[in-house]
């Protein structure tokens, strides 16, 4: 890497997808506050207590965004097998009492001083580079099931290990960011068919195993059954969604924030949205959303190596599957189940995590287009 | 894919429309709901006053203390001080504070500001008050059965409270205001405000400082001849106006022993109506009327008294069984003769006499303003016999309440109308938007003014130069009448008597009538002369002195009338014939109790000192 493609170079910058990335932090740094204040106050005796973690996981991403736009992506390639191992690592350590974190019945969590992570918000992004980088090194033998086998393997225990916390949704992630990367890595349609076999069986399965899971998918079906129960929840957010008709209470009105709706600063932070700016401000988030998928997708197709198109492929599944679960579940389309918004959804972990892969998006942009650059 | 990503996200947009056009109204009303709080405003409850504006009822402001678990911090301190500043149980408080099912427990309700100021100083969180009202009475145990009491939550039980209740209630207010979902309230969030209207007020015909006197006088009756009940009425006998009711045992208002029902209920009733009792000769008054109105007697008709009268072979005694000999008809009302009332009574004839206690109102209730009255005991007129007949002369065989009694005397001497009984003269708002006035309402005529005239003068003799001089007030004309009836026990149980007493005052043109009912006394004594007259007298005697009223008779010369100038000798051990002729020469009278030849004990006791025509009492 010479000293030269260091240097800021705006004409190598994606504009659209960092335009979009930083009003949609900014944004979640209004709402956070908007959502928690209330919550904060009577918790915490600081309403301001939510937002300022939040903004220092802005100013961390944004940071992080720089480092990894300056960070070569193919480093990443090299390291693979050390970020999986930390990632699985960081996945174990859940588990060790003292250092894991429940909350909610799920230990999710790290406690550090002064603050926790968690851990498989990391995790998947360490898988995408994983297989990012298998797939990229093995395209050779992917047409066969042996080929692909490595990447099942480990995003199956992966996925043991999230779904042990217990996180369902994540898990699905997971799971789809694996199936859409093996799908661009050029997996045979074949393999994808027998894959879908014991994930059918591992549906009910889960459920059995769980059986409020079965409640909460009863519930997605008729929320009224039991509005006090497992539709509480769901009712709450269309609630808030309701209220919102098309142009919003207002900023800072929302009424569903008063410990109505439970989740709202995180998870559900998305009703908020609906019910404070309406239609109209869910539909430009939503847009703004459409912005940076669309552009993962367009740099994925642009980059110059096979190891960028699967690894922004990657970046791009991880945050649209986030974008459209998120939305379909609090808008009561999908079963519940909880999944941050990408960049809005209080939490510093997610928020500096999902910067730093718009980092490599943006490495990986600006050095197709340098390579366009340079042939022309 | 980038389709499919569109389409995707287009679907979820459309599933948003749906949400925020399509059912946002449905969805927007539901939330609104959970949104908001009521909170109860408690109406005031109207305020009780005498005739002269003495407040008897009225309410004021208390707490009602509740905890909210998800605002409490400290559980145990919580507890430890509501449970001692409320004299709570601790562990009972407790639970109900760490209690995190329920959002909100109720801890006390009709809390004392005082107190609740004191837990508001204290600054623990998770208290929260409501403002209530409660039920004072200033005078405590006084006017007990006629005003009544209230539930906790300010509901009419009993009395005036529970028959005036839905004028007394007023309509309780509310505010809305905005919460969170603990239902705390948002800052300067007062959705709607409705004020409570106040409960409209009583003014009753009670006057307070009569209504004192009887009390007081029941209270002394209580005590000295210790019945198992004793009642006092004043009536304006012109109006129908109730002037005073009290009925004893009775309990102070402010704390009505709720865990007692049966001595609750007992006492709580209003014995002067809802009760019945045998008038005895107080009801010769009405005899007398009804036969004098109907021509079948007159004051200078004269009978004879031989101790009895036979009627269809039974023997009828009269209570002095040796005779009352020949007497007018004034007499026999003075010495209370039953045989001059068996002749009246039978003269008259069953059609007739039940004609008067038709005209009198017995039989039917008064119409008082006044929940659950009797209407009193008559016999089928089918079934009385001759025999029956002539003991209702004299007020046997025949029920009356207390008030129903009072009322028909009342216009026996008022100038012959019955007035329908009443306790409320007024009924209005603070406000002045609602005015009700109730008059007097006459119900009709019983006797003429000439009757009523002559029974004015009749019962004042009876006072004067009879058997209850005990009431007679010197300077002043009292009128009255006493009765004694010995209860028919239904368990074999004999001596039991009901004592009573009517009066009169002034005797010429009466304001004030007065009776006094006294069950089953058992200090020894149940005559009427002896258990009721003498709290009569100071009945009157306490209206003389509140009412200012000037002597219209001939001081000294009452006095002498009441000069104590004879001793009383020792009788006990000699014969009653010679007892009663000491007792003549004397210049006293004389009542007998039981029907022995020898005096066995006397009453009063040997050399105190008693005034001419007073009335010794002896025992055989």
């Amino acid at each position: 890497m010479s000293k030269k493609t260091k240097k800021l170079k705006i004409e190598y910058v994606n504009i659209p997808i960092v335009v979009a990335t930083l009003l949609l932090v900014i944004f979640g740094v209004v709402m956070v506050f908007s959502a928690s204040s209330y919550n904060a106050e009577i918790h915490y005796n600081n309403k301001y207590f939510y937002m300022t973690k939040q903004i220092i996981g802005a100013v961390l991403g944004i940071g992080a965004m720089i480092f990894f736009y300056f960070l070569d992506y193919h480093k990443l390639q090299k390291w693979k097998n050390w970020i999986l191992l930390a990632s699985f690592v960081l996945l174990a350590v859940v588990f060790i009492p003292g250092l894991g974190s429940t909350s909610n019945g799920a230990t999710r969590w790290i406690r550090l001083p002064g603050f926790t992570i968690q851990p498989s918000e990391i995790a998947k992004f360490g898988f995408v580079i994983f297989v990012a980088g298998y797939l990229a090194k093995n395209f050779d033998v992917i047409k066969a099931f042996r080929g692909i086998l490595p990447v099942l393997a480990v995003g199956g225990m992966m996925c043991v290990l999230i779904m042990l916390e217990p996180n369902m949704s994540i898990t699905m992630c997971v799971g789809i960011t694996m199936l859409v990367m093996l799908f661009i890595g050029g997996a045979s349609l074949k393999h994808f068919a027998y894959m879908s076999l014991p994930i059918a069986g591992l549906v009910p399965a889960l459920i059995i195993a769980e059986p409020y899971r079965l409640k909460r998918l009863m519930a997605f079906i008729n929320p009224w059954e039991n509005p006090k129960g497992e539709g509480y929840q769901l009712l709450q957010s269309l609630y808030s969604i309701g209220e919102g008709g098309l142009f919003g209470v207002g900023l800072f009105n929302s009424r569903q924030k008063y410990m109505f709706l439970p989740f709202s600063e995180s998870d559900f932070i998305f009703s908020i949205i609906c019910e404070e700016l309406g239609l109209l401000g869910a539909t430009i988030t939503m847009l703004l959303y459409l912005v940076i998928i669309i552009s993962g997708i367009l740099i994925a197709k642009h980059a110059k190596d096979r190891f960028g198109a699967l690894l922004a492929g990657g970046i791009t599944t991880v945050i649209a599957s986030q974008v459209l679960i998120n939305i379909a579940v609090v808008s009561g389309s999908i079963p519940p189940t909880g999944v941050p918004l990408p960049f809005i959804s209080a939490g510093s972990t997610s928020l500096v995590v999902f910067m730093s892969a718009i980092g490599i998006l943006l490495n990986i942009s600006k050095q197709s287009k340098q390579n366009v650059i340079k042939s022309s | 894919m980038i389709l499919l990503l569109i389409s995707l996200f287009i679907f979820l947009f459309g599933r948003l429309f749906y949400l925020q056009v399509v059912e946002a109204k449905f969805l927007q009303e539901k939330a609104e709901e959970q949104w908001t709080r009521d909170l109860p405003i408690n109406a005031e409850r109207g305020v009780i006053y005498d005739r002269n504006g003495i407040a008897l009822a009225v309410s004021y402001t208390t707490y009602d203390i509740f905890v909210r678990h998800s605002n409490v911090e400290d559980e145990e301190s919580v507890a430890k001080l509501l449970a001692s500043k409320l004299g709570l149980n601790y562990d009972a408080v407790l639970s109900k504070v760490s209690n995190a099912k329920v959002s909100e427990s109720l801890i006390k309700m009709q809390v004392e500001s005082s107190v609740a100021k004191e837990l508001k100083n204290s600054k623990l969180s998770g208290i929260y008050y409501s403002e209530n009202t409660k039920r004072y009475y200033p005078y405590g145990d006084f006017l007990t059965q006629v005003l009544g009491y209230t539930t906790i939550d300010n509901i009419g039980q009993s009395g005036l409270e529970l028959y005036y209740d839905k004028f007394l209630q007023g309509i309780d207010g509310y505010s809305k205001i905005q919460s969170d979902i603990r239902g705390t309230e948002l800052y300067n969030t007062l959705d709607s405000y409705i004020p409570s209207v106040a409960g409209n007020n009583l003014i009753l015909t009670i006057d307070y400082q009569i209504q004192l006197l009887c009390e007081q006088a029941a209270v002394r009756i209580m005590q000295e001849q210790k019945p198992t009940s004793a009642q006092i009425i004043v009536m304006d006998p012109n109006t129908g106006e109730i002037l005073a009711m009290t009925s004893k045992p009775s309990f102070d208002l402010n704390s009505p022993p709720r865990n007692d029902v049966a001595t609750l209920l007992a006492e709580s009733k209003n014995l002067s109506i809802v009760d019945v009792y045998e008038p005895g000769s107080t009801f010769k008054i009405l005899t007398t009327a009804a036969a004098l109105e109907e021509k079948k007697t007159t004051l200078e008709d004269r009978f004879y008294d031989p101790g009895y009268r036979i009627v269809d072979g039974q023997k009828i005694k009269c209570w002095k069984h040796i005779g009352h000999g020949s007497q007018s008809m004034v007499d026999g009302l003075n010495n209370s003769c039953n045989s001059v009332f068996i002749d009246l009574a039978l003269r008259l004839g069953l059609d007739k006499m039940y004609e008067y206690f038709e005209k009198f109102g017995f039989g039917t209730s008064t119409n008082v303003d006044f929940a659950g009255e009797s209407g009193g005991i008559l016999m089928d007129k089918d079934l009385v016999k001759k025999v029956d007949l002539a003991r209702m002369g004299f007020g046997q065989a025949i029920a009356v309440t207390p008030l129903q009694q009072i009322r028909a005397i009342s216009s026996v001497v008022n100038g012959g109308i019955l007035y329908q009984p009443y306790f409320v003269k007024e009924i209005s708002s603070n406000s002045g938007n609602y005015k009700k006035e109730f008059s007097s309402v006459a119900v009709r005529r019983t006797v003429s003014e000439d009757t009523s005239n002559k029974m004015r003068y009749m019962i004042e003799q009876v006072i004067k130069k009879a058997n209850a001089i005990e009431s007679f007030i010197p300077g002043y004309r009292v009128g009255g009448k006493t009765g004694t009836t010995e209860l028919m026990s239904t368990t074999g149980k004999t001596g039991e008597h009901i004592a009573s007493f009517v009066g009169t005052f002034p005797a010429d043109k009466p304001e004030y009538v007065i009776l006094v009912v006294v069950d089953r006394p058992t200090s020894g004594h149940y005559y009427g002369s002896i258990v009721a007259t003498p709290y009569a007298k100071t009945v009157f005697e306490g209206i003389i002195k509140y009412k200012n009223i000037q002597p219209t008779e001939d001081l000294d010369r009452d006095l002498k009338l009441m000069e104590k100038n004879i001793q009383m000798p020792n009788l006990v051990g000699k014969s009653l014939s010679q007892a009663v002729g000491i007792i003549k020469n004397l210049g006293l009278q004389y009542e007998l109790e039981g029907e022995g030849g020898k005096v066995l004990a006397q009453y009063p006791a040997p050399t105190e000192m008693l005034y001419k025509n007073g009335i010794v009492v002896l025992t055989t």
